[in-house]
């Protein structure tokens, strides 16, 4: 028994000590809270209407090693969001990927895409969606949400804001589809910063195996990768683009 | 006897073996390139719905622009004018004459658009500039279904020139499919001011 509760003894120790170290992770270019609230509102959108509503955040629109059939990187925002919308698998929120923003057959997606260093958006909407968001109302909406916020640094707000009104102007159904379940996505270029342990996924994970060898049986999620829900929706080039 | 026999029906066998992968070769191969034309055929119509969205386009675009722009009408009427030629060609059906007046009248629509640059009260008007992003979407999505096409005539032009579809492709009565290109200045859509 005593040598039990020295085991315990020693680990609180390390524990103790632990904050000394900082552990570097992945920052967001966003504030995480409008990730959430971005997420929040596209999984409501998703829910009601089955259109998916994505957004990918792009440091640049160089070195982000999206290439074409040749092997290319597309470097031409309009280009970029239709391979990105038809053909860029994109992992969903079970781990599984899917090619193509929006549902299979209703080709009803939209992507909202932004490079920060160029200044440039687009709006690509899905063949199924043209008719609900015109490329003249894209443009209003963007105009009139997304440059604003974006010119002034406001990422998060003016990203949530146009998500929200380009989900306004879609129309409920009452058919139900499986969700999408992940819509923010974001290149995984900015530089690291350091924040405490126990923020970061190692944190987790020292718990776990800490908990395993402590003799507790834990259900460690298993990541599912392959097959996938298969194709999504399609789009051909519809909607807007401008700088801010 | 018996020998005889035996060499009469190895041969059979192999002469069945060598006909049964021929004809599922010969069958397979007509089958997909049929279904390579069906889907660059599909393509096409796909590209001609987009260049007759932007047809029906221009006079919108013209006539807005026409209240505000009275020294360069003749980039107006060269653009009207390329419009009922494209008309015209896009009856035949010929990629070939299509590529090239759709060329003409895209650069002239670019050149429409650095013209109202030059024209203020042109581009901050509301109807003026919704008209240009129409037409911009009309651009992306003519440039969009023209790569796709291209990428379907590319595979059916393969599989046509490529062994084993080469032996029959000519006998079948498959020709290659022209390219639709892009032309020189014109691979930028127009780019909405501001």
């Amino acid at each position: 028994m005593p040598r039990v509760s020295g085991k315990i003894f020693s680990v609180f120790f390390v524990f103790m000590f632990l904050p000394i170290f900082v552990f570097p992770v992945k920052g967001y270019l966003i504030p995480i809270e409008w990730i959430d609230e971005i997420e929040y509102h596209a999984l409501q959108v998703d829910e009601e209407t089955t259109a998916e509503i994505v957004v990918v955040v792009l440091q640049s629109l160089t070195g982000h090693e999206i290439t074409d059939g040749d092997g290319n990187e597309i470097t031409d925002i309009v280009q970029l969001g239709v391979y990105i919308f038809n053909e860029f698998p994109l992992e969903t929120y079970d781990g599984d990927t899917v090619v193509g923003i929006g549902k299979e057959g209703k080709d009803n997606g939209v992507l909202i895409l932004i490079a920060i260093e160029e200044q440039q958006w687009r709006i690509e909407v899905g063949y199924g969606l043209e008719g609900d968001i015109t490329d003249i109302e894209s443009n209003r909406i963007a105009q009139d949400y997304l440059v604003p916020q974006l010119s002034q640094g406001n990422y998060g707000e003016g990203l949530y804001d146009t998500v929200v009104t380009l989900g306004q102007q879609i129309p409920s159904s009452n058919q139900t589809a499986g969700v999408r379940g992940t819509y923010y996505y974001e290149q995984d270029t900015t530089p690291e910063e350091a924040v405490p342990f126990w923020e970061t996924d190692w944190f987790l994970y020292g718990i776990i195996i800490l908990m395993v060898l402590l003799g507790f049986s834990v259900g460690v999620p298993v990541f599912r990768r392959g097959g996938g829900r298969g194709r999504g929706g399609r789009s051909g080039g519809g909607g807007s683009t401008g700088r801010w | 006897m018996n020998r005889t026999l035996l060499l009469v029906l190895v041969i059979v066998v192999i002469a069945l073996i060598v006909g049964g992968v021929f004809a599922v070769l010969y069958f397979s191969t007509y089958n997909s390139i049929v279904a390579l034309e069906a889907s660059a055929d599909e393509k096409w119509a796909q590209v001609e719905q987009e260049l007759q969205r932007r047809y029906d386009l221009i006079p919108n675009v013209v006539n807005s622009a026409k209240l505000y722009i009275e020294y360069e009408s003749s980039v107006l009427e060269n653009i009207t004018r390329l419009r009922s030629q494209w008309a015209a060609t896009s009856q035949t059906g010929n990629v070939g004459s299509i590529n090239n007046v759709t060329g003409e009248l895209e650069s002239s629509l670019s050149r429409m658009i650095v013209i109202f640059e030059d024209y203020p009260e042109l581009e901050a008007s509301q109807i003026v500039e919704d008209m240009l992003i129409e037409l911009e979407g009309s651009e992306n999505r003519i440039s969009t279904e023209r790569m796709r096409y291209n990428e379907a005539v590319r595979d059916y032009n393969v599989a046509i020139k490529a062994v084993p579809g080469n032996f029959w492709a000519s006998g079948w009565g498959f020709e290659s499919k022209a390219y639709f290109e892009a032309k020189v200045g014109a691979e930028d859509p127009p780019q909405v001011p501001g």
